[in-house]
């Protein structure tokens, strides 16, 4: 891809202008970079999530869908069990509301006396 | 003077994105998101002297280019969250340091050969040739003074730092066509200025 081609001349010109740059200790500039790395690179390793703490995020979450569930359990109308005297109510309710057997099956009279009988004749 | 950073310049950018004991530029780049204080030695090891050579072109004195240099690597530590896993890092590092450079360059003031001393001038030629190439450099600085910032920084780049084009490229955030189109242009203005001097060499 790079087919570009270095002119030497001009890159001699250059140099010979310019120089290459100089020898400088560079295991104290190493030094000087890691020694201002510590703190930032501190701070990284502390805001870094290890192990259990991707799932921090989603701490606040299920704190509120706990709440939310406990209070809808804790609100919700309790359900008691029928006692007898329930039974005994709900009997005696069913008896004076509903029609005794006899009055619902057609009278002996035949299909007349049911029209007259709805008729109110 | 000659060879020290020069010499390691010319390597390609490519070759250097793993080391022959240590891991690759993006695993190390990696760690050092993790906080790892080895990884992140081990890319300031790796690209130091080149990151230094570039600096001291952009700047033109060595205590400039030592801080340009420790500058860009703790602006390495703030950006690496931006760091795309997968992608080379030594153009997004070179990207960092040659724009703070410019920067840095544009707020000082300053150009880069107004510091830098003579190169060579003490090698014995003729009085005669010696006044040539004192006044080839000159001209030759008053040419690169006079090109734009851009064609400026793809010249040093490429000719004196070794550089490929698409890694100009990448590190300038322009294609490969225009850093192309640059170093013609640039070569064509300094030739020029070097024209006499060919003719009589």
């Amino acid at each position: 891809m790079d087919n570009l081609e270095r002119d030497p001349r001009l890159a001699a010109a250059l140099r010979d202008t310019y120089g290459d740059a100089p020898e400088i200790d560079f295991a104290a500039l190493r030094a000087r970079v890691t020694a201002q790395a510590e703190l930032p690179l501190a701070r990284m390793r502390k805001t870094q999530p290890r192990g259990w703490r991707p799932l921090r995020a989603l701490v606040p979450l299920a704190a509120a869908a706990g709440i939310v569930g406990a209070t809808l359990v804790l609100t919700r109308p309790q359900e008691k069990p029928l006692t007898q005297a329930d039974h005994q109510q709900v009997e005696q309710i069913l008896e004076a509301t509903t029609p005794a057997l006899s009055d619902l099956v057609a009278p002996q009279g035949g299909s007349d006396e049911l029209l007259n009988a709805a008729l109110g004749s | 003077m000659s060879g020290g950073t020069g010499a390691a310049a010319v390597v390609p950018l490519a070759s250097r994105q793993a080391g022959p004991a240590g891991d690759d530029d993006g695993v190390l780049a990696e760690r050092v998101r993790a906080g790892d204080a080895a990884a992140f030695d081990a890319l300031v090891n790796r690209y130091m002297r080149r990151a230094f050579a570039v600096a001291y072109r952009l700047m033109g004195q060595k205590e400039d280019a030592e801080d340009l240099v420790q500058e860009a690597f703790m602006a390495v530590l703030q950006r690496i969250g931006t760091f795309e896993a997968g992608r080379p890092f030594a153009p997004w590092f070179f990207r960092i340091l040659v724009n703070r450079g410019l920067n840095a360059r544009k707020s000082r003031s300053l150009r880069a050969v107004e510091a830098i001393p003579e190169a060579t001038a003490a090698h014995g030629p003729s009085p005669e040739r010696e006044a040539e190439r004192t006044e080839l450099r000159g001209r030759l600085r008053t040419a690169m003074d006079a090109l734009p910032e851009r064609q400026r920084v793809i010249v040093e780049l490429f000719e004196l730092e070794g550089f490929a084009g698409p890694e100009i490229a990448e590190i300038l955030e322009i294609s490969d066509a225009t850093v192309r189109w640059h170093l013609h242009e640039a070569r064509k203005t300094l030739k020029k200025a070097l024209a006499p001097y060919e003719r009589s060499a």
